[in-house]
This record gives structure tokens, sequence and C-alpha cells, in this order.
């Protein structure tokens, strides 16, 4: 186990960084923002965390620190700015986001390294203090999704009419939500070059782009349990499964894509809480009683409407 | 400077048949098509794979690539899309889903072609219309007028076709309300299969004019396409057939000058910059759109 551990242990810390990374879209996803703005903090992070860890002027957690704060303070500006725009304009304007950041890299050659991007970033990071920063935006997001800002959330995803009838300022909660997702997002590309020790103009791509959303449309939008979940789908799996050939890979994950987005609005996860119902109630309905009233396909639906 | 224009004008209409396609389904249906750009390649394969060995006429080469694009879309639609919308839910929430499913389904094409011709180059069969002729010194060939008098028609006659048949009647009812568009005796399914298979046919042949205007393509040259087409569309505005013609020639020009003018590379963020601008200032494009000013009356 500890071989197999520390065989693939660059693969894990990517794992973590991929998690954080689909938890920076998440984020705003769970209350109907549809923003691709964390993938480009992830790419500012990223570039901030080479460019001082090259120049030595702070060590690893500094430059995490810092690149957090400049996300959060990215996705401030970039709410500001959009804060009239919704649905799949925000996600569109926010992918030309990326795009843009992505061209800059490419052509502020002495910032960032131009083309080829900046390599042989000094690095020190364990896989520990990985987990402790994913352990922490992990308790973090799973308070938010509990209590007043579980439901309030919930209810601006499913019924933004009904949120704004209760006095929820949607506007306020996109604001909220951009800064989040920037903030995670930074960190994540602070920690993408700690273990790669490189970053390129590639790490504010379509493709990056698209792979941050189907982690979390595979797994689930509900909850961060979704994100780790298409995570080790789309990043970990396919490198641990070796008997298959990396076409046939992208066969069968696009085809998995495919069915959830067309039959599990919910992500795996979702598919699984229904799963889970109907097995609880299956004994029950054995026994002969009626079965339940009230059908709950998923935990805390329409909890906003209760509250 | 004639001549580059010139160039302009064959880039733009290739643009137009790719982005026309892109913006009815969008428009019409909430299916916001990310797999364009792997149909477009994906038609261009097929035609270079069938035409192996046979000296097809270019005509031939085109409908066989209309045809495969149609197919393709239609699979598309009514396997996938249709799923998605019939499963109900927020609007917002269907056509992310869309296009995340679309994406997918790019991927798995791309996959497939790039195994098959091991990320080779590959060709038509031969070079097709390539006679050229100089008139007021802009040297021009006749697939580069076959390409501009196509765009132009295939554009008007969808326009026409959206403005003065029973049928695009019954696509702009649907666009603007699907249920009370039931109620009067349309059949959505029909015409949404119908939508999306004039979209798939146009990007067959954008794929076929793409390959034989740059002599060949790769299966990992479908997603640049895919941007530059979502601009052309946001420019234009969503579902407008005028619209996209102004915004492809627009685009195509931008970048012939960004080009010219500049080291190159700066090209693409000036384009992604115009987006952003549009969406914030004007966000319903150029021209009016369709289904989505309604909703966010």
């Amino acid at each position: 186990m500890t071989g197999w551990f520390s065989g693939h242990e660059i693969l894990i810390q990517n794992t973590m960084v991929y998690f954080l990374l689909a938890l920076s879209i998440q984020v705003p996803m769970r209350m109907g923002v549809f923003s691709l703005g964390g993938v480009g903090c992830y790419a500012i992070g990223g570039y901030v965390t080479a460019d001082l860890l090259l120049h030595g002027v702070t060590g690893g957690v500094g430059a995490l620190l810092i690149s957090a704060v400049g996300g959060g303070v990215v996705g401030c500006v970039v709410a500001v700015l959009v804060r009239r725009v919704s649905g799949l304009y925000l996600g569109m304007i926010t992918l030309s986001f990326v795009l843009i950041l992505g061209v800059l890299a490419g052509n502020l050659g002495s910032i960032t390294g131009g083309q080829s991007g900046l390599y042989g970033v000094p690095y020190s990071a364990t896989s520990l203090s990985f987990l402790v920063v994913c352990l922490i935006a992990i308790a973090i997001v799973a308070a938010s999704e509990r209590g007043r800002i579980g439901r309030t959330t919930e209810t601006l995803r499913t019924d933004h009419l009904l949120a704004a009838s209760m006095g929820i300022d949607a506007g306020r909660w996109q604001l909220y939500a951009l800064v989040a997702s920037g903030v995670i997002g930074g960190a994540a590309g602070a920690m993408n070059v700690m273990t790669l020790g490189f970053v390129a103009p590639n790490d504010a791509g379509f493709a990056l782009a698209t792979t941050a959303l189907t982690m979390v449309v595979l797994g689930g939008r509900r909850s961060w349990l979704g994100a780790l979940i298409g995570a080790v789908i789309i990043q970990l799996l396919p490198s641990v499964i070796t008997f298959l050939s990396p076409t046939q890979v992208v066969v069968i994950s696009g085809v998995l894509v495919v069915v959830v987005a067309t039959v599990m609005p919910d992500g795996l996860i979702g598919a699984v809480a229904i799963v889970w119902t109907l097995l609880r109630r299956a004994p029950k309905r054995l026994a002969g009683k009626p079965p339940a009233p009230t059908p709950v396909p998923a935990p805390a639906q329409g909890a906003g409407l209760r509250s | 400077m004639a001549q580059q224009l010139f160039n302009t004008l064959v880039l733009g209409s290739i643009y137009v048949l790719f982005s026309l396609g892109m913006s009815i389904g969008w428009g019409v249906l909430g299916n916001l098509n990310l797999a364009q750009g792997a149909i477009v390649m994906f038609s261009s394969y097929i035609a270079s794979i069938v035409g192996k060995n046979h000296n097809f006429p270019f005509v031939v080469v085109l409908v066989i690539g209309s045809l495969v694009g149609g197919v393709v879309s239609v699979l598309m639609e009514s396997v996938v899309f249709r799923a998605i919308r019939r499963s109900g839910g927020d609007e917002e929430e269907l056509e992310l889903r869309v296009v995340i499913a679309s994406i997918a389904v790019a991927s798995v094409i791309v996959a497939l072609v790039s195994d098959y011709t091991a990320n080779n180059t590959f060709f038509l069969q031969s070079n097709y219309l390539t006679s050229s002729y100089h008139v007021l010194g802009i040297r021009m060939t006749t697939l580069q007028l076959t390409i501009v008098g196509a765009g132009l028609i295939l554009s008007g006659a969808l326009d026409l076709w959206m403005r003065r048949s029973k049928a695009g009647l019954a696509v702009r009812a649907v666009a603007i309300d699907p249920e009370t568009a039931s109620l009067m005796a349309i059949n959505e399914r029909r015409l949404a299969q119908m939508t999306m298979f004039l979209a798939g046919a146009l990007a067959g042949v954008a794929g076929i004019f793409l390959i034989a205007y740059y002599g060949g393509t790769t299966a990992q040259n479908s997603s640049a396409l895919l941007v530059d087409a979502f601009a052309i569309i946001i420019i234009g505005g969503v579902g407008s057939i005028g619209g996209a013609v102004v915004g492809a020639v627009l685009f195509a020009l931008l970048e012939t000058l960004l080009t010219a003018y500049t080291s190159g590379t700066w090209a693409p963020a000036v384009s992604f910059a115009f987006i952003i601008v549009v969406i914030l200032v004007r966000p319903q494009g150029l021209f009016a759109s369709s289904r989505r000013k309604v909703d966010r009356v």
C-alpha cells in the first residue's frame, strides 16, 4: 500500500488539485451561477506562485495564501463587471476571460515565460499539506451546504423568483459565489505549480475549462462529494487503469458523461442517493405497508420553502 | 489590401456556414451544440474516406459532407438533447446539460478519428476548383468564389425559408413558445430534428470547404473554430441569421487585420475581448435574438 502510494504520489496530489478546481466551479453552480472564473483564477494563481517561488520572494505557504487572496480579488472584480449577466451568457463571458488569460500568458514573455511557460519552479509541498488544504476547503464548503446558507443557495438554484420574493439578494450572492470560487481556484492553481513545477498557457485553456465542468457534472453539483467523485473519475482512474488505451479511456468517459448529463441531473451522487432511498423503502413495501406519501428523490430538496 | 479583403470574405463565408447552424440550434431549441466543431471535422474525414480512389466531382463531395453532418446532428438531437430537454427542470440547467453532453460527444468523435488517422493530416482525393483569375489585381480561385457564393446563397435561402415558408413560421413559433406551438398542431419533435439536420448539414458543408481550402486537416483541429463561432454568434445575436452573417464578416475582418498589422499572437485576445464587451453592453447581440430575449422580459 505504501509502495503504491509513493509510486502514485504526484497523481494523488494532482487529483487533489483537480478536486479544488472542480470545487471552484461547483460552489457558484450550487446557487445557479454558471461561471468559469475559477479556472481563470487557477491560471492566475499558478503564474503568481511560479513567479513568487522562482524569485524566492516567499515560501510555499506565503505563495499559496497570496494566490488564494489574489484569486478572490480577481473573482470580486469579475463579479462586479458581470453583475447584470446570468445563465449561459455568464458562463461564456467567463470562458472568454479564461481564454484571454491564456493569450496574455502566451504574450507576456518576461512575466509568464511566453508560450513555453515557467519551468523549474522550486517546490517542497508534501501530500500531507495538500490534504490539510483540501480538508479546510471541504470543511468550509460542507458547512455552507447546511443551515441558512445551504437553504439560501438551494433556493437560488431551484427557483430564483421564489428567492427574490423571500428577500434574497441574488446579485450579492453571485458576488459571494464568484469571490469564493476565485479563492479556491487561486489556491488550486498554486498547488498545481507546487506539484508539477511548471505552469504554461495551457493552464488557461478551453480544454481545462471543459474538464473542470465535466468533473462537476459527472460527480454532482450539490455536494463537495460530487466534486471529489468527479476528480477521482476524470483525473485518477484513467492513470490507474492501465489496461485500456488512451482512446478507449476518452471514449468510455465521454459516453459516461453523456449518460450522466442525460439521465442523472444531479450526477452520480444524485443517482446513488435515489437508489439508496429506494432500497431503504423496499422492505416496507414488501411488508404490505403503503409506500411513503412524499417522494424524496434527494436530500434538502425545497428546504428553502419550509424554513 | 484588396486581396486581403477578398480573403477575409472567403474566410467569413466559411465562418458564416459554420456558425449559422450553431446559432439556429441555440436560438430555436436552446441547444448550444459545442460538438459543431467535431461535426465539421468528422464530415470532412468521412468525405475523405469515401472519396478515396474515386474521382467524385466536388458537388458529390459536398453532398456527402452535408449528409454526414446532418445525420450526426440529428442523432445527437434524437438520442441525447431530446432526452435532456424532456427530463424537465430549469431552462438554464437544461441548456448547461446540453452543453456538457455535446462537449462529451465531441471528445468521443475527436478521440476516435485521431485514433484512426494516428493524428496525421487527412486530405480530399484531389484538389478541386483550382483555376484562378485576376480581377482588378485580386487573385481568386474558383473554389474561393464557390465558397463566397455558397455562403451568400445558403444564408439567404435559410433566411427566406425562416421568414416566408410555413415550416419557417413553425420554427419561429417553437423558438418563442414551444408549448403554445404544440397546441397549434406543430410537431415539435420533427421540427427539432429538421432544425438540427440543417445545422449539421451546414457544418458539413463548412467542413468540406475548410478541408478543400486549406488542403487538409487533422482531428485535433476542430476546437479552435468553435470559440470563433461562439464569438460570431454572440456578436450577431443568438438565432439571428443576418446577425451571424455580419458577425462572421466582422470577425474575419478583425482577425485578418490583426494578423496583418500586429505580431498575430494577440489576435485571439482581441476577439475574446470583443465577446466580453458585446455581452456586457448589449447581451442580446447586435441584432435581435429569439428565445432568450422573450425569456428575460
